[in-house]
C-alpha cells in the first residue's frame, strides 16, 4: 500500500512531470494484441499495477529522462461484429498500435484498413505504430518485413516486428511511441488529469487526498 | 412580659389596620376638602381645617403615645426576643408616623398647587388620587428655562405647561419622552420646541432627572415608595425595556396606530403588535421604533374583504430579505423583498381555478425582470426566458404539453422575427410562426425522413395551410445537430441563471453570517404556508428548536466547518449539511432544486433542454462548493486563522465532492431528460434485447461467438461441457445482477463502481470455469459483456451511459472508467440490423 502511494503521480516530486496518454490497440482477432500488452505491462516493470479490466484495459508507465509517460491502454475487439464500436475507442486517443500477425497476410491487409481509418477519423496528431507480431514464428512468415517497413514509411508510422512470446521489441515499441508523443502539449490537459487522478474518490487514494485537503 | 408582647403585636395589627383606614379616610377627607375648594371658594377654610385636624390628629397622637410607650418598654426590657419584637414595633410606628406626615405633606403640596393653577388646568388635571411630586417652580430645571414654562411631575404623569396650554405624558412612557418630543416636533407642533431632551434629561439639576426616574419606576411598579424617594442610593433605574400599550396620536409612519409590546428607550423595540384602524396590523420584531426582523403584516385589500398577508423580514421599517406573501387574490409569493417591493429571486404562484400560473425567477422593482420561468397551467405551456417589466421580452423558449418546443425572440409579450420550432416527430421548422403554431411567411420545414420543404407559407381561414416553395427529397438523413438541437445555451449562459439565489447566499457570507440575518438571506426552513399559518406562536417561540439533534446555529456551523476539513469528514459533513433544512448549504440546495424543478419537471421535460439542465446541475455543484469555501473562509477568519490558500483544483472538488451529493435532488428530472434524449436509440436497443430474450442462454452464447474464443496465445477454449456449465450454473447471473444495480443508484461514481464490479464478476466467472487465472482480452470480453447486457435488460442504458459520462469527473477521460463506459456501448450492437438477421438465422 505504502509503496504504491509513493509511486502514484501525486506523491512524486514536481521535478518529474507526468504525462498521461490514451493508447488504443487495433487489429484482427487473434493477432496477439492483448498478449503484446500483457507482456509490456508485466514484463519489465514490477511496480504496482493499477486496476485493470482483464487484458482489456491496462496502464503502464515508462520513464523518459525527466518525464514519466503513463499509458492508458485500451484493447479493442477484433471481430467484425464490433467494428462499428471502434471509433468510440480511438476517439481521444493520442497513440494507436495497429497489430498484425506476420504469419497471416489477411491480418496485414486488415491492419492497413485500420491505419486508413485512423488517419481519416482519429485525431490528426495521433501517433500510429504498426506492429508485426509473432516474430518468433519466422518460419511461417507470410508478411515480409520489408513490405511492412515500406508501408510504414509511406504512411509515417512507427514500425517494429515484435514477439509477445519472447518479449522481442515489446518495450522498445512502447518506448518509441513514448518518445514520439508530444510531451509539452498534454501538460495542460493530461497533466491536470494526472494530478487529479490522485484525487479520485477511490479508497486507495483516500490517504493522499485527505492530506492535500487539510493543508 | 407575655402580655406585653401580646399587646404590642395586637396593637401593631390594630394600628396597621388603623393606618390603612386612616389613609383612606384622609383621602376621602382630602377629596371633600378639595371639592370644597373647587366648588366653593368662599367657604370657611377653618371648618375644613378643623375637620382635617379632627380626622388625623388623634391617630397621630395615638401613634406618638405608642411610640413613647414602646420606647419605655424597650428601655425596661432585657436583651431577648421580646426586646427585638419591641424594637421592630417601634420601627414600624416610626415609619408609620413619617408615612402619615409624608402623605399629608404631599396632599398639602398638591392642594396648594391646585389652588395656584387656573381652572383650565385643574379641570383637566385634577384627579383625587394624583399627587404632585415636584414642580419646576420650586426646583427649577435649569437656569435658562423660560419662566413661562412649567414642568409638573405628578405620581402618574408629567405635565408640561407653556402659556395657556399644556401637554401631559404618562409616566409609564416618559423615559422615551425625548422621542415623543421629536415626533411632536415633526408633527408641526412647535409648542414644545423649547423643551429639548437635554432640558429634561441632561439638565444640571440632576435631582430632577433622578426624581423623574424614580417616579417612572414607581408608576410602573404600580405602588408608591415609602419613604417617598426611597433610601438614598437605593433608587433603582427604571427598566429600559418594558411592555406597554400606546396609541400613536402623532403624524408619521405609525399615525393613529396602536402599539402593544416591548419598548426600549422610548421606542417600540422587541416584540410587539402594531394595529391600525383600517385593519392593517403588524406583529413582529421592532427595533428602535421601526419594524426590524421577522414580522407578519396583514394589509386589507381595498375592494374585497380579504387580506394580503406578509410573513417576512423587515429592515429598518421596510421589507427586506426573504418573505412569503399570501395575497388576498389567491396568489402567493415566496421570495426576496427589498424596500417593500419584490426584488431578487422569487416564486409567484396563483392557485385559483382561473388562470393558474407559476412564475419562478428574477424580480426587479416588484416586477418580473430578468431570467425567469413562467408556467401557464391553463395552456399547458412553459416559457423559459427573459422578462422586462412583467412582459416576456428578449430570448425565450416555450415548451408545450404536446412536446413541441420553440425558441423565439419576444418583444413585450409578442413574438417577433423568426424562430426555430422543434416538433415532436423530429421535424424542425425554421421561420415565422404564430402563437398557435401555424406557419406564416418564409420558412423551412425539415422532416425527420430528410425531406426539406422550403418556401412561403400562408394560412387563410378555411383554406388550411398553403405554401409555395420547393420540396427537397434528396433524402439525406437529418443531422443529429438539428433533431437533437439543444436550446438556450447561448441565450441563457448558466452563470446568469438564478443569480438572485446565489446573490443572497453570498451576501449572507459577506455580511458575516450573523445568526439573526440568516433567515432573511437564506429563507425560512419552514416553507409550507400551513406551518407558517401558526405564525403567531411561531413568531414568539424559539425558532431554532429543530427536530434534528444537531445544532445548526450559525456559530456552531462555522465551528463545525473548521473541524471538518479533511476530505472524509468533509464529505460526511457536507452530506449532512446538504440534507438539513436548517443549514445554509441545505437551504441553498433546496432553493436550487425548486428552481430546477420549475424549469425541467413536468412539461419542461423536453429533450431539447437536456444540455441546459446538465450544465445547470454542474454549475450548482460549483456554486455550492464556492459557498462552502466562503463559509469556511469566514469561519477561519473569525477564529483568527489565516485561511489556507484555496487549491487550484476547486472545480475539481465541486465535481468530486459536491456533485455526487447534490445529484439525488436533480436526478429524476435530469434522468428524464436523458431518457427522452436517447429515447430512440434506447428503443432500438430494447427491441434487440427483446428479440434476444426469446432465445435460450446456450444459443445466445453460441451466437455471440463465445465458443470461438480459443486462440493460440490466449487459450480460452471452452469445451461444450464448460459452456453447458456456464449456463447450468447460471454463471453470469452474478454479473447480470450486479449490472442491474445501475438503475438503482444515482451517483455516477457509484454507477462506475458497479460497472467495474460487473467486469470483475465476468472475469472471475470465466477464470472459475477454465480453472485458471485468466485475463480476458476484448475479443473475449465483449461477447460476454454483450451477453450480460442482454440479460440485464436495462431499459434506458443509453441514457445511463450518457448521464454517467457527462457527470463524471472530466479527468477520468481516457482512464479506466471511461473505458468501462465505452465498453458498455456494446449496446449499440443490439441496434444493428445484422443482429436481427442473425436472430432470424438462429430461429
Amino acid at each position: 500500500m505504502t509503496s504504491r502511494g509513493a509511486a502514484r503521480p501525486n506523491g512524486q516530486s514536481q521535478a518529474s512531470k507526468i504525462c498521461q496518454f490514451k493508447l488504443v490497440l487495433l487489429g484482427e482477432s487473434a493477432v496477439g494484441k492483448s498478449s503484446l500488452v500483457l507482456r509490456f505491462v508485466k514484463g519489465q516493470f514490477h511496480e504496482y499495477q493499477e486496476s485493470t479490466i482483464g487484458a482489456a484495459f491496462l496502464t503502464q508507465s515508462v520513464c523518459l529522462d525527466d518525464t514519466t509517460v503513463k499509458f492508458e491502454i485500451w484493447d479493442t475487439a477484433g471481430q467484425e461484429r464490433y467494428h462499428s464500436l471502434a471509433p468510440m475507442y480511438y476517439r481521444g486517443a493520442q497513440a494507436a498500435i495497429v497489430v498484425y500477425d506476420i504469419t497471416n497476410q489477411e491480418t496485414f491487409a486488415r491492419a492497413k484498413t485500420w491505419v486508413k481509418e485512423l488517419q481519416r477519423q482519429a485525431s490528426p496528431s495521433i501517433v500510429i505504430a504498426l506492429a508485426g507480431n509473432k516474430a518468433d514464428l519466422a518460419s511461417k512468415r507470410m508478411v515480409e518485413y520489408e513490405e511492412a517497413q515500406a508501408y510504414a514509411d509511406d504512411n509515417s508510422l512507427l514500425f517494429m516486428e515484435t514477439s509477445a512470446k519472447t518479449a522481442m521489441n515489446v518495450n522498445d515499441l512502447f518506448l518509441a511511441i513514448a518518445k514520439k508523443l508530444p510531451k509539452s502539449e498534454p501538460q495542460s490537459t493530461s497533466g491536470a488529469a494526472g494530478r487529479s487522478r490522485g484525487v479520485d474518490l477511490h479508497e486507495q487514494s483516500q490517504q493522499n487526498k485527505s492530506q492535500c485537503c487539510s493543508n | 412580659f407575655l402580655a406585653n408582647r401580646y399587646f404590642v403585636t395586637f396593637a401593631n395589627y390594630v394600628v396597621v389596620h388603623g393606618f390603612e383606614h386612616a389613609t383612606k379616610s384622609k383621602r376621602s377627607d382630602h377629596k371633600a376638602v378639595l371639592k370644597q375648594f373647587l366648588t366653593d371658594f368662599t367657604s370657611e377654610t377653618s371648618m375644613s381645617l378643623a375637620l382635617y385636624t379632627v380626622l388625623h390628629k388623634p391617630i397621630r397622637d395615638h401613634i406618638e403615645q405608642y411610640i413613647l410607650l414602646l420606647t419605655k418598654l424597650h428601655e425596661v426590657l432585657k436583651e431577648g426576643s421580646e426586646k427585638t419584637v419591641v424594637t421592630s414595633a417601634i420601627k414600624e410606628y416610626v415609619k408609620l408616623q413619617s408615612f402619615i406626615s409624608q402623605v399629608l405633606d404631599e396632599a398639602c403640596f398638591t392642594k396648594s398647587l391646585w389652588k395656584s393653577l387656573g381652572y383650565k388646568f385643574t379641570d383637566m388635571l385634577c384627579v383625587p388620587e394624583r399627587r404632585l411630586l415636584e414642580d419646576s417652580k420650586n426646583l427649577p430645571i435649569s437656569a435658562s428655562t423660560n419662566r413661562s414654562d412649567r414642568v409638573l411631575l405628578f405620581d402618574d404623569v408629567l405635565v408640561l405647561i407653556q402659556g395657556n396650554s399644556f401637554q401631559s405624558f404618562d409616566l409609564k412612557l416618559v423615559s422615551f419622552l425625548p422621542l415623543l418630543l421629536k415626533y411632536l416636533l415633526l408633527g408641526s407642533t412647535m409648542l414644545f420646541s423649547l423643551i429639548s431632551p437635554a432640558l429634561l434629561f441632561l439638565c444640571p439639576q440632576a435631582v430632577w432627572q433622578w426624581k423623574l426616574n424614580q417616579a417612572v419606576r414607581q408608576a410602573l411598579n404600580g405602588k408608591r415608595d415609602f419613604p417617598l424617594w426611597g433610601k438614598t442610593g437605593e433608587g433603582t433605574e427604571p427598566p429600559s425595556c418594558r411592555f406597554f400599550t400606546y396609541v400613536f396620536r402623532l403624524e408619521g409612519k405609525f399615525k393613529s396606530a396602536s402599539y402593544e409590546g416591548e419598548w426600549h428607550w422610548g421606542k417600540p423595540h422587541g416584540k410587539g403588535t402594531l394595529k391600525w384602524h383600517d385593519g392593517r396590523n403588524h406583529v413582529g420584531d421592532f427595533k428602535e421604533g421601526l419594524e426590524h426582523g421577522f414580522g407578519i403584516c396583514l394589509v386589507p385589500r381595498q375592494s374585497e374583504d380579504r387580506y394580503d398577508c406578509y410573513k417576512c423580514h423587515w429592515y429598518e421599517g421596510k421589507m427586506r430579505g426573504y418573505g412569503i406573501c399570501e395575497y388576498g387574490n389567491d396568489m402567493v409569493y415566496k421570495g426576496y423583498f427589498k424596500d417593500n417591493v419584490r426584488q431578487g429571486f422569487g416564486i409567484l404562484e396563483k392557485f385559483s381555478a382561473e388562470h393558474p400560473f407559476k412564475y419562478t425567477g428574477q424580480w426587479e422593482n416588484d416586477k418580473k425582470n430578468g431570467y425567469g420561468v413562467w408556467e401557464d397551467k391553463d395552456r399547458g405551456e412553459r416559457y423559459i426566458g427573459t422578462w422586462l417589466d412583467d412582459h416576456k421580452h428578449g430570448q425565450g423558449i416555450v415548451v408545450t404539453q404536446s412536446g413541441v418546443c420553440y425558441q423565439r425572440t419576444f418583444h413585450a409579450d409578442k413574438m417577433v422575427g423568426s424562430g426555430i420550432l422543434l416538433l415532436e416527430d423530429d421535424s424542425v421548422y425554421e421561420g415565422n410562426f404564430t402563437e398557435d403554431l401555424t406557419f406564416v411567411g418564409k420558412g423551412k420545414l425539415s422532416f425527420a425522413n430528410g425531406f426539406i420543404l422550403e418556401g412561403t407559407f400562408t394560412n387563410k381561414s378555411g383554406q388550411g395551410l398553403q405554401m409555395h416553395g420547393t420540396l427537397n427529397t434528396s433524402n439525406e438523413q437529418l443531422d443529429d445537430r438539428i433533431t437533437k438541437a439543444q436550446l438556450g445555451l447561448e441565450e441563457f449562459p448558466v452563470e446568469k441563471r438564478w443569480k438572485g439565489i446565489y446573490d443572497q447566499f453570498l451576501e449572507f457570507i459577506h455580511s458575516g453570517c450573523k445568526e439573526e440575518t440568516e433567515e432573511s438571506f437564506t429563507g425560512f426552513h419552514i416553507q409550507t404556508s400551513k406551518e407558517l399559518r401558526k405564525s403567531q406562536e411561531y413568531l414568539f417561540c424559539q425558532r431554532y428548536e429543530g427536530t434534528e439533534d444537531v445544532s445548526w446555529k450559525i456559530e456552531d456551523i462555522l465551528e463545525d466547518l473548521v473541524q471538518h476539513q479533511g476530505l472524509e469528514s468533509l464529505q460526511t459533513y457536507l452530506e449532512k449539511a446538504l440534507k438539513s433544512s436548517l443549514h445554509p448549504l441545505g437551504k441553498l440546495l433546496k432553493a436550487l432544486a425548486i428552481a430546477f424543478q420549475a424549469t425541467y419537471s413536468g412539461i419542461g421535460a423536453n429533450r431539447h433542454l437536456l444540455t441546459m439542465a446538465q450544465e445547470e446541475v454542474k454549475y450548482y455543484a460549483k456554486k455550492i462548493w464556492e459557498f462552502y469555501q466562503g463559509l469556511l473562509h469566514l469561519a477561519l477568519e473569525q477564529k483568527g486563522q489565516l485561511p489556507a490558500k484555496c487549491m487550484d483544483g476547486d472545480t475539481r472538488y465541486a465535481c468530486n465532492v459536491v456533485l455526487p451529493l447534490i445529484l439525488p435532488c436533480f436526478y429524476p428530472e435530469l434522468f428524464m431528460l436523458y431518457m427522452l434524449y436517447h429515447e430512440r436509440e434506447d428503443d432500438l436497443y430494447c427491441q434487440g434485447i427483446m428479440d434476444l430474450s426469446l432465445f435460450p442462454d446456450i444459443k445466445l452464447l453460441e451466437f455471440l461467438d463465445v465458443q470461438k474464443c480459443s486462440y493460440r496465445d490466449t487459450a480460452l477454449s471452452l469445451s461444450p461441457l464448460q459452456r453447458q456449465s456456464l449456463i447450468k450454473d447460471k454463471c453470469f447471473l452474478s454479473a447480470t445482477e450486479c449490472l442491474q444495480k445501475l438503475i438503482t443508484t444515482v451517483d455516477p461514481r457509484e454507477k462506475l463502481v458497479i460497472l467495474q464490479k460487473t467486469y470483475e464478476e465476468i472475469e472471475s466467472t470465466v477464470s472459475r470455469v477454465v480453472d485458471k487465472d485468466y485475463k480476458l482480452p476484448m475479443d473475449d470480453l465483449l461477447p460476454l459483456l454483450m451477453y450480460v447486457v442482454s440479460r440485464a435488460k436495462i431499459q434506458h442504458l443509453g441514457a445511463e451511459i450518457h448521464l454517467i459520462r457527462d457527470l463524471m469527473e472530466p479527468t477520468n477521460r481516457g482512464g479506466l472508467y471511461d473505458f468501462l463506459l465505452t465498453a458498455l456501448e456494446v449496446r449499440k450492437c443490439f441496434q444493428q440490423r445484422q443482429l436481427q438477421a442473425a436472430v432470424a438465422f438462429l430461429e
